[in-house]
């Protein structure tokens, strides 16, 4: 209990301080291999703290929903994040981490933003709030078509359960994970592409799905809503690095006095896989590979293939655990 | 204490038509109708609240009403008490809110709130077919008065007479062939053969026509669209759930414990399907009421799959899966209830403030109204099932229920169940985009016409109605266990169920429904307690370390130079509810809808206008209600026919069929 506590605050500690410097590093790669030099490391935090500085401008008609919006945004991702592991395993959240609740509490910030962007009452943000949730229709099923086969093979929806099963030595069949494994690659393709990360290269229309969203906020307001958005990135990275590659992370070892080693051990693993990660969309980015505007819903269907695909493997075959 | 609860629920009965009566008889405002209803909804509740916890065994009365043979039964068990839920939240929210409503309620309205509570005491057949027939014939003269209704509840009408005419004959079919229409007697003696099956074949059409199930759904939006808010109240919260408490009490109770499994098929597929349909209808209905009623099919259609899963579960000997099913279907009904009467009621206040019930000329409400809009998006969280909601955990259970069916074993029953959750999710998102739709365009942004510029915000009960809806969905949420404990008693006294079972958010096993003791229902609290915690912070942190006040300024319109005439900006700037389903519609409505989209573009020999037009059908209306309308004009036009035959071929035909008649009594003999 004592264990799951100090895990959990640390890796909440860790996902706020980290979540920024993704971004950078996606920014920072993505600018070198375009033979530029790039922002500082720190830039997204420095833009934070001086949004935090700035005082809030909101059109004059706007209702309570406008104030609300980024705080409950920010706060399901928070959240959610403080559910999905990332260095151990059996944090303090692991009952309530299930993966309907988390995908659940994504929805309910999409939800809540795509309200703001109505209550601007601007042309701009109605687009970006029918986009979002047009965009929803396909998100929501291939998440589930996720969570099925990950059901199937583990017995549950709790991830934590589920990264304990992965991690464990039972033998699990590896077409459907890797189909599985594809379709959560989509699925945070497309999702961590809706940031408002720079990208000089893309055209306005291409950017303005998620950054019409925003396109009314400032000061504060604004600064929850682009820590929430590096917060989501990395809660894509966390899930997907749990199901693909759980090596190193922290079991349940019950000797106290190796507690710092073990999480030492969990956390240098963690960011290192975080950092290939963010080369890899750094590149993507870089060169214009990530899924635009118009063809997510297209990523978003083959990821619900893939998913679909690795259930009717698990049901075709009975000798699952 | 279930004959107490079976006798006030009856008292309710009997004094709401006294109340109706009452209404006839006296004309102008009457503050005492509301506040009759009010009071019979408390009773409701507390009846049925009594007949769920005493969980007894039925308790049975006869009165002494008709013929010895049609004799009138009543009678009370944990399911029907559960029922009973619903109408009474439904009288009391519809009494108190109207109150203070800007017209006087209709005095058919106790009518048909009395047709629901003895629809649902029945015991037998025939009382139970005359409470469906008071309701539907009082809820017809409720939307009959109502200019512009008469389609539409004459629609409602021929509706509920096919639907009772089904469930009359099925239920008779069902029955054994000596001795009287009672449930006791169909349950003690079930008739087996084509008998049964065509019964009980015609008893999911009555109910699923009742209850808005997939292609016989198209009556829901028209009547919702022309009801006064009240009436729609009911129709939407409350009159399903008792089409659906009459096919629950036929497939699990009347029909016995061993159903066969494929009875949960036809379920699955109309449940399926109008989830997909009616929430993708929910996003593209121009009218905030027929809106709401497109939602209402879609959560119908969620909870019929949940009816299919629990069947299916009964059916395999599944136990756990079966219950869990069912919990989630009641908890369900009871969210459903709940959401659709918050947003039925908001949305009748606000549309009645506003003059209209186009979303395209509201909007703006909630700076007006803000305890109104904050209700409405209460309800509107739970009714796209999102987490700390309430309407998460019914959801929650159909998910895990989904799952574990999927993991039963064999083939065919898990890839339908795959597919079952693809379809589901889908309608889920949808309902979110529904929901963000109608509050976004209905109550957010500027207003879009005069009527939402000046709307006067609604009476003080209209809102305390709305906040103690809102108070009982926040507070179910968190303690979800309280809704569980009212539904454990109704599965525990559904036979072929044994009922045992621990619920939890925290780890489940999916084929067994095994959860790890130490109880997970402080899971929400924790969930609600973080997220509240993590506002409060932030807050907090800006406060003392940034700036937190804002300022206001007018909205940019992309440099367009706004008519001083129009006080809150030309709402032409904002996204319309016809652009913001849009991309729905050419997603999914090309093949679902057959709709078709044009844009009339400017050229330099037209008006400078562009213009959006799209139009898209219901595939049940397009291939089930049309040819059927088309079908009644033909029948008539064929009986007009025969009214003008000539004497003599008036007699031949009288003559012919006294021969067949005979025929056929000979060869009954023979």
């Amino acid at each position: 209990m004592i264990r799951g506590l100090i895990e959990l605050v640390l890796h909440a500690a860790l996902m706020l301080a980290i979540a920024p410097i993704a971004g950078g590093i996606i920014t920072i790669v993505a600018a070198r291999l375009q033979e530029r030099r790039g922002p500082h490391l720190l830039q997204p935090w420095r833009d934070l703290i001086r949004l935090v500085r700035k005082q809030p401008v909101a059109t004059a008609d706007v209702s309570f929903v406008h104030d609300a919006a980024p705080l409950l945004y920010f706060a399901t991702i928070c959240t959610a994040i403080a559910l999905v592991p990332s260095f151990a395993l059996n944090m303090a959240g692991a009952p309530a981490a299930d993966l309907l609740v988390i995908a659940g509490l994504l929805a309910l910030g999409q939800a809540s933003l795509a309200l703001a962007a109505l209550d601007s009452g601007t042309g701009f943000g109605g687009m970006a709030a029918s986009r979002v949730m047009q965009l929803a229709i396909f998100a929501e099923p291939a998440m589930l078509m996720v969570i099925l086969p990950l059901g199937l093979l583990a017995g549950t929806t709790n991830l934590d359960a589920i990264a304990g099963f992965l991690h464990s030595n039972t033998p699990h069949p590896t077409l459907p994970l890797v189909l599985v494994i594809a379709a959560l690659t989509l699925i945070a393709l497309v999702e961590s592409s809706q940031t408002s990360t720079p990208n000089p290269t893309a055209h306005m229309a291409t950017t303005m799905r998620w950054q019409a969203l925003s396109l009314e906020y400032s000061g504060w307001h604004l600064a929850a809503l682009e820590l929430g958005d590096h917060l989501r990135r990395l809660l894509w990275f966390s899930l997907l690095i749990l199901i693909l590659a759980p090596i190193g992370i922290a079991g349940p070892i019950g000797n106290p006095v190796i507690w710092p080693a073990i999480w030492g051990i969990g956390i240098f693993a963690w960011v290192g896989k975080i950092l290939v990660l963010c080369s890899c969309l750094g590149a993507f980015e870089a060169f214009g590979l990530g899924p635009r505007a118009a063809r997510r819903p297209a990523f978003l269907g083959g990821a619900i293939m893939c998913g679909l695909l690795a259930a009717l493997y698990l049901f075709a075959g009975t000798g699952w655990a | 204490m279930t004959v107490l609860a079976l006798h006030l629920a009856l008292a309710v009965a009997l004094i709401l038509p006294v109340l109706a009566l009452a209404a006839a008889l006296s004309a102008g405002r009457r503050l005492w109708l509301p506040l009759g209803m009010a009071l019979c909804g408390a009773a409701l509740l507390l009846a049925g609240a009594i007949g769920v916890l005493a969980g007894g065994p039925i308790a049975q009365t006869a009165l002494v009403l008709g013929q010895p043979e049609f004799r009138a039964q009543m009678g009370l068990d944990p399911l029907s008490a559960f029922s009973l839920l619903p109408p009474g939240l439904g009288l009391a929210a519809i009494g108190l809110w109207a109150i203070a409503a800007p017209r006087p309620v209709s005095g058919y309205l106790p009518l048909v709130a009395a047709g629901m509570v003895v629809t649902i005491l029945a015991a037998n057949v025939w009382t139970l077919l005359f409470g469906l027939e008071v309701m539907a014939v009082a809820a017809w003269a409720v939307m009959a008065t109502r200019r512009g209704a008469a389609t539409a509840s004459r629609l409602f009408l021929g509706i509920w007479l096919v639907a009772g005419l089904a469930l009359l004959v099925g239920l008779l079919l069902m029955a054994p062939a000596t001795g009287a229409a009672s449930f006791t007697a169909i349950r003690h003696a079930p008739e087996v053969g084509w008998c049964s099956t065509v019964g009980l074949a015609l008893v999911l059409l009555g109910g699923g026509i009742g209850a808005g199930l997939a292609p016989f759904h198209p009556w829901l939006p028209p009547t919702h669209a022309t009801a006064p808010t009240e009436a729609v109240a009911l129709l939407s919260a409350v009159l399903p759930m008792v089409a659906l408490y009459v096919l629950v009490r036929v497939f699990f109770d009347l029909a016995g414990p061993a159903l066969s499994l494929w009875w949960s098929l036809p379920l699955l597929l109309m449940g399926a399907a109008g989830a997909l349909l009616g929430m993708l209808r929910a996003n593209l209905d121009p009218d905030i009421m027929s809106a709401l009623a497109a939602d209402t099919i879609g959560h119908m259609g969620i909870i019929s799959v949940t009816l299919a899963l629990a069947l299916a579960a009964r059916a395999l000997d599944l136990d756990g899966l079966a219950t869990l099913a069912l919990s989630a279907m009641l908890l369900h009904v009871l969210a459903h209830s709940l959401v659709k009467l918050s947003l039925v009621l908001g949305a009748g206040s606000a549309s009645a403030a506003a003059g209209s019930r186009a979303l395209a000329d509201l909007g703006g409400l909630a700076r007006r109204m803000p305890l109104l809009t904050l209700c409405m998006l209460v309800a509107a969280a739970s009714a796209t099932g999102l987490p700390p909601a309430f309407g998460f955990t019914p959801l929650w259970m159909t998910f895990q229920a989904l799952f574990g069916m999927a993991r039963s074993g064999g083939i065919i029953l898990p890839v339908l169940m795959a597919a079952t959750i693809l379809l589901t999710g889908m309608a889920m998102a949808l309902a979110s985009g529904a929901m963000v739709r109608l509050i976004g365009i209905g109550f957010l942004g500027r207003p879009r016409g005069a009527g939402a510029a000046m709307a006067a915000r609604p009476g003080p009960t209209a809102q305390m109605a709305l906040a103690g809806l809102a108070g009982i969905l926040m507070i179910l949420g968190l303690l979800p266990e309280a809704a569980l404990a009212l539904a454990r008693p109704v599965i525990a006294s559904l036979p072929g169920l044994r009922g045992t079972w621990r619920y939890g958010l925290g780890h489940t096993g999916l084929g067994g429904m095994e959860m790890p003791a130490g109880g997970a229902s402080w899971l929400p609290v924790a969930i609600t307690a973080l997220l509240a915690a993590i506002i409060a912070g932030s807050l907090w942190f800006v406060w003392r370390r940034g700036r937190i006040d804002v300022r206001h300024a007018p909205a940019w319109v992309g440099g367009q130079i706004t008519p001083p005439w129009l006080a809150h900006g030309d709402p032409a700037t904002q996204i319309s509810a016809a652009s913001l389903a849009q991309p729905v519609l050419t997603h999914l409505g090309g093949v679902l809808l057959d709709a078709r989209e044009s844009i009339t573009r400017i050229t330099p020999f037209q008006p400078p206008t562009t213009a959006y037009q799209s139009r898209w059908s219901d595939p049940a209306e397009r291939f089930l209600f049309t040819p059927l309308g088309l079908m009644r004009v033909a029948c008539s036009a064929w009986v007009d026919r025969l009214n003008q035959f000539p004497l003599r071929h008036k007699l031949g035909l009288v003559l012919a069929t006294l021969l067949f008649l005979a025929g056929f009594a000979l060869w009954g003999q023979g």
